[in-house]
């Protein structure tokens, strides 16, 4: 059982601030009442057991810690599976966590959930989704943030680096809007099954808001998009990247009822996101020389902005309107941290008991 | 005024184990300065710039043992550090931007 304070209940936000215990918003105290029922959903006989295991930093996550967080963060006790499968999929390898929550870059932990259950605890995918005013989406991401500062030690000025950081780093966390047949939902995409919820985590820069609302052609707003997505100062522009891209309705529709697959989609704008590299040059961008990132043009002069098609990860979300989409860049090229996905363990479903170095979780059934 | 009970949402920090220096050694005539880059632009042209700085103070010639890393967002393996460590008596890291 994790440490107790005992103070008064009026003196709990101003005690938390001053401890550094929170992202700069008020908390609801973690009670242990609050804390146990979230442990009860996951039937965590062993509130020590670990989510996973941070070498670099010597530090783990258990169920308790990521209970006692997502009460702080305002979560409802039938969140806490989506937060719990989310850290795991944090503590995948491929996702870099360590880096992510270090470099200067300042990434959000973005989680994009795919399933019934983002329906059952009223997650939303359409209007305003990367908005505020959903309370799952706001506090799934937010507890997300806070056993990053709280357990793993990333704080502003220690060691979270961020240079700027962005808005994002609150919280970003969305539910997809499942997409009309034969587009299959994110899930699908990504070889689990339908009835599974998935959580995909990518730690991403700012979303950034596309907006295409004079044409219905599939590839003048595709194409329009990858422009975009090639932008000279983004980071991973021509260095092998990737990002989720989420399509609004209107969009999606024009490229459905034109008869376009995902895939399809995937390998336009992977092609069309290639930028040459005179164009980077002329916008005066240094293109980097024997270093970590080759910037070798390939032989038509061009380079990768995102590695391959299957390095778009296409998501469908957002409301109706004028025509709106977004963009949301993973913060850095794909040799340096990676999106991860892990299925979301219903209420009732044990966690694995996985020893001191926390759970290797498979990753699909 | 009500009192309630609420728990730790941190984690101490983990202690540090404290590790003996290695012996401290007369550097040979020749020494080996091993280098590593963390990938970063520059990182080569700078830690070459601090080597050949070094061999000066010395005032000896110097040889150097490189280790380049593939991307800055990873540490280099323990077997890695091994190796630096039995061939080069000096080693300087490259780090951060």
């Amino acid at each position: 059982m994790a440490d107790s304070l005992v103070m008064e209940e009026l003196d709990v936000q101003e005690a938390f601030f001053d401890r550094g215990w929170t992202d700069g918003l008020p908390i609801v105290a973690p009670t242990p009442d609050r804390v146990q029922a979230m442990l009860d959903l996951v039937l965590a006989d062993d509130p020590e057991l670990l989510i996973g295991f941070l070498p670099a930093r010597g530090r783990g996550v258990t169920l308790e810690k990521a209970a006692i967080n997502a009460v702080m963060a305002g979560c409802r006790t039938e969140y806490f599976p989506v937060v719990v499968a989310a850290l795991e999929a944090m503590f995948d390898e491929a996702f870099n966590l360590h880096t992510v929550l270090t470099s200067t870059g300042g990434a959000a932990l973005c989680a994009i959930v795919s399933g019934p259950i983002a329906q059952e605890i009223g997650m939303n995918a359409r209007h305003n989704v990367l908005g505020q005013g959903n309370r799952a989406n706001a506090t799934i991401g937010r507890a997300l943030r806070l056993v990053s500062m709280n357990v793993l030690g990333s704080k502003p000025g220690e060691s979270d680096a961020s240079s700027f950081g962005h808005p994002g780093k609150f919280t970003l966390c969305f539910a997809e809007d499942p997409p009309p047949a034969p587009w299959e939902p994110l899930r699908r995409q990504l070889g689990y099954f339908e009835e599974d919820t998935t959580v995909t985590m990518v730690p991403v820069e700012g979303p950034h808001q596309l907006a295409q609302q004079l044409t219905d052609s599939a590839a003048d707003v595709l194409r329009s998009f990858a422009t975009s997505i090639r932008h000279p100062t983004w980071f991973a522009t021509g260095k092998q990247g990737h990002g989720a891209l989420l399509l609004g309705p209107e969009h999606a529709g024009f490229c459905l009822r034109e008869g376009w697959t995902q895939q399809q989609v995937r390998e336009y704008v992977h092609d069309q996101a290639r930028v040459p590299a005179a164009e980077l040059v002329a916008a005066g961008v240094h293109l980097e020389e024997n270093a970590q990132h080759d910037m070798h043009p390939d032989a038509d002069g061009k380079l990768a902005t995102i590695r391959s098609p299957d390095d778009v990860l296409l998501v469908t979300a957002g409301g109706e309107g004028a025509g709106w989409s977004a963009w949301l860049p993973a913060w850095a090229p794909t040799i340096h941290a990676y999106r991860a996905t892990r299925r979301v363990r219903p209420a009732g479903e044990p966690l694995p008991e996985c020893g001191p170095e926390g759970c290797i979780v498979p990753w699909m059934r | 005024m009500a009192e309630i009970t609420v728990l730790r949402p941190d984690e101490p920090a983990p202690p540090t184990a404290s590790v003996a220096l290695a012996p401290r050694r007369e550097l040979p005539e020749r020494p080996v300065i091993g280098v590593i880059s963390n990938g970063k632009p520059l990182a080569k042209e700078l830690l070459d710039a601090l080597v050949a700085e070094f061999a000066l103070k010395l005032g000896r010639e110097v040889d150097v043992e490189r280790l380049a890393k593939p991307s800055a967002a990873y540490v280099i393996s323990a077997e890695e550090a091994d190796v630096m460590a039995v061939r080069a008596h000096v080693i300087i890291s490259g780090l951060g931007d």
